[in-house]
């Protein structure tokens, strides 16, 4: 059998090799282990749930006036090198991978967040595919008003940076004045999706397209995977509604993906 | 004892030998013939035979891990009492999982009419695992070596299942690839 000759050659690698990938765990610790586990699991999951259960009504309960509350993450800077500190906050839950994940691109929705942004539309691009990590990430950002584009980078999930020369594994969001420069802007209502956003397993590359929109007040997200087409993103994006008629529609969501993710 | 120890004891032809080695390597001998046999009776009978073989290698052989020289006899005399046994009858699940997951890694020989060493492939499977690192390389040899569970593998590293089964899925693409590459043919 042809994978029985494969079997034995692994079976002759170098004795290195092979002492090196022996699990050291034993049975008779293995009871106090799990118990470490199971403790420290409870504190994590207490913490969280008491976490969340805050960004749950900071999120969707007068949550103006709690941005200047939230956890100051990071220093973006303009292209003039001012800098500025803004505010984001999130939450990451791990959900168990597949192997044809990257056969099964989900939609992504960003919580709507409030924004300097004067009315425009925009969307991004990804020229190379983007590597992310898989995690369920439940975060805002404030952006810092510029005009000229904003970027995200795999090493700042939230940076904001200044418009600059795309590289690789960047993704390039562009501004546009108004909605009819803007591909499928014809499509958009000033409305917004929140909820929570599910990124791809560590290791996959999965290219993708952003959208967002500000009606002033707001601005909303929505990434999708390149292999949709142009009509399958306009029928998203039209059926988007307002934030209002949808809210309790996305509690019950986000109280179903916790669910499900801690059981 | 210490390895050094008791490899002596093997050098000098002491009896003693042998049950310095099964106190000491009998129950991980017996675990790796026991994920590939999945029966206590042929895996003791692997085991005890993993002894003499032993006796009979050492000298003029004088490996430098103990412990992997012995699994690696054990796990051979194992996968030959496979070849003789009803893997569906006694289960054999690991081994029929590994087995079928590493088919995945052959090439087919249509229109080749390479054959290859086995210190060939042997090396070439060494030279891909050591472009991984550490962690990788460990979960590929933990699973088709020793034979871990994806649960026991996951476990161990922190991760969870799928990702220890994402994770040899690529890899097993990979090492097709590089089997092809070499024109290494089964």
């Amino acid at each position: 059998m042809k994978e029985e000759r494969i079997l034995r050659a692994i079976g002759q690698l170098d004795d290195a090799l092979v002492a090196d990938a022996e699990l050291k765990a034993t049975r008779k610790h293995a009871g106090r282990k799990v118990l470490r586990y199971a403790v420290a699991a409870c504190l994590v999951i207490a913490l969280l749930t008491t976490a969340v259960l805050a960004a749950k009504s900071w999120f969707f309960d007068g949550h103006r006036t709690q941005v200047s509350e939230s956890k100051e993450a990071f220093t973006p800077s303009d292209a003039e090198g001012n800098s500025s500190k803004e505010m984001v906050y999130e939450l990451t839950f791990r959900l168990p991978l597949r192997e044809t994940t990257p056969q099964l691109l989900e939609t992504y929705y960003f919580p709507s967040v409030p924004a300097k942004y004067p009315q425009s539309f925009g969307y991004a691009y990804a020229g190379i595919e983007c590597e992310t990590l898989c995690d369920i990430t439940f975060f805002w950002d404030v952006p810092d008003g510029a005009q000229s584009g904003i970027r995200f980078t795999q090493e700042s999930r939230y940076g904001l940076e200044q418009d600059g020369e795309l590289t690789e594994n960047e993704l390039k969001i562009v501004v546009f004045s108004s909605p009819e420069e803007a591909p499928l802007t014809q499509e958009i209502t000033l409305g917004g999706v929140s909820g929570l956003l599910i990124t791809e397993p560590e290791g996959v590359s999965v290219p993708r397209q952003y959208f967002y929109w500000s009606d002033g007040d707001y601005v909303f997200h929505m990434w999708f995977p390149l292999a949709m087409t142009q009509e399958e993103m306009a029928q998203m994006i039209g059926s988007v509604k307002q934030v209002k008629d949808i809210r309790p529609q996305l509690i019950s969501m986000t109280d179903e993906a916790l669910k499900q993710t801690f059981g | 004892m210490q390895d050094e120890k008791i490899i002596d004891l093997f050098y000098r032809r002491d009896e003693a030998a042998i049950p310095a080695v099964v106190e000491k390597y009998g129950k991980y001998c017996y675990s790796i013939a026991l994920r590939m046999l999945q029966s206590a009776e042929d895996a003791e009978e692997c085991v005890n035979e993993t002894w003499w073989k032993a006796w009979s290698a050492i000298p003029p052989h004088r490996p430098k891990h103990l412990s992997t020289f012995l699994g690696k006899i054990t796990r051979n005399l194992a996968l030959d009492r496979r070849k003789q046994i009803n893997a569906q009858r006694r289960g054999g699940e690991r081994i029929v999982l590994a087995l079928e997951e590493l088919g995945q890694c052959v090439q087919s020989a249509e229109g080749a009419e390479l054959a290859v060493e086995e210190a060939e492939l042997v090396k070439t499977i060494e030279d891909f695992l050591m472009a991984y690192p550490k962690r990788e390389r460990n979960i590929f040899v933990g699973r088709y070596w020793h034979l871990y569970s994806i649960s026991e593998l996951a476990a161990a590293y922190g991760m969870s299942e799928s990702r220890v089964s994402s994770l040899l899925f690529r890899m097993r693409k990979k090492l097709k690839a590089c089997l092809e590459k070499e024109e290494i043919y089964l």
